[in-house]
């Protein structure tokens, strides 16, 4: 993987290119409006760029001192990742001894378990590779966000505005959820829906197994780890869309006055 | 502020901040190159402009 820094030269350059081809068209012998107009837009953009990749090192520590101040930490993030997923193979474990004892068993009482010990293992398999790739995508977010913004701010400094969007959306992307993933465990214990003081069934005979899986772990867990989680995440990508587009504005405007020439 | 003056200092302070960041020599001296040829670029457009 490229440097954050290989990125940044390239994007200085590019927006070199966009401000050099600005004054280019400004110096055309076309008394066209429309063409100069794109003179301006392009020096404009190629400054706007250029202050971005002056501010990429801001921006990285901007949101690591949100992500302080709100009480996200990714270390814990991780660990309560890991311990859900300890939790959730420990009950897996125990269904499938469950499913095992009944199959073996000549009672017919217990045979009749194996149908809805069976389905439980499925939907419980399904919950571990819902946290699997959280935390695949948690990995991806904590290793590569620094190059995210980097590949989003050379987006932006493509001549044209021609990945204005892809790159703002690149750089809100990796801001918010660089910010807001480690706040999950927060947000889920602020609903009560914290998987890691329900999680694990009481009662360890056949029968009681899966009365309390059916009626307390599996609504638990779906809520825990699917429905809350999911909605969790379409929440930070519609912040992600929304500071995509506040970066990647129609306008590039700079808070002073600037002459082009 | 003239846009050719502030894209020279952002465009040095960029070099360095690639320069610390990839320690490459070669970033900080292609950023300066720019950063000057800029100048002497819009200098001249400019004073074509006014021809004009």
């Amino acid at each position: 993987m490229y440097s954050p820094g290989y990125f940044l030269f390239i994007s200085s350059s590019l927006a070199s290119l966009t401000y050099f081809i600005g004054t280019l068209i400004m110096g055309l012998p076309l008394p066209v409006y429309g063409v100069k107009k794109w003179g301006t837009k392009l020096i404009l953009d190629g400054i706007y760029a250029t202050v971005l990749i002056n501010i990429y090192a801001l921006i990285i520590y901007a949101s690591q001192y949100i992500g302080s101040i709100l009480g996200a930490s990714w270390p814990n993030f991780f660990s309560w990742l890991y311990q859900i997923l300890q939790v959730q193979i420990t009950v897996s474990t125990l269904v499938k001894t469950a499913y095992v004892a009944a199959s073996f068993s000549d009672d017919p009482g217990l045979s009749i378990l194996m149908a809805p010990l069976m389905s439980l293992f499925s939907l419980l398999s399904g919950l571990i590779a819902v946290v699997e790739t959280i935390i695949i995508l948690s990995y991806v977010v904590y290793d590569y966000s620094g190059v995210f913004i980097a590949i989003g701010i050379l987006f932006i400094s493509l001549p044209f505005r021609i990945g204005r969007a892809i790159g703002g959306a690149l750089i809100g992307f990796s801001i918010v959820f660089y910010i807001g993933l480690p706040y999950l465990p927060r947000f889920l214990s602020q609903l009560g829906v914290n998987i890691l003081i329900n999680g694990v069934p009481s009662n360890t005979n056949a029968g009681g197994l899966v009365n309390s899986m059916a009626t307390q772990v599996v609504p638990i867990y779906v809520e825990g780890i699917l429905v809350m989680p999911s909605a969790y995440l379409v929440i930070l990508s519609g912040l992600a869309l929304g500071l995509g587009s506040a970066i990647s504005g129609s306008s590039a405007r700079l808070p002073f006055p600037i002459e082009i020439f | 502020m003239k846009s050719k003056d502030l894209m020279s200092i952002l465009i040095l302070l960029n070099s360095l901040m690639v320069y610390g960041l990839t320690k490459n020599f070669l970033f900080l001296a292609i950023g300066t190159s720019i950063a000057i040829g800029l100048n002497v670029a819009v200098y001249v457009i400019s004073k074509r402009t006014e021809e004009q």
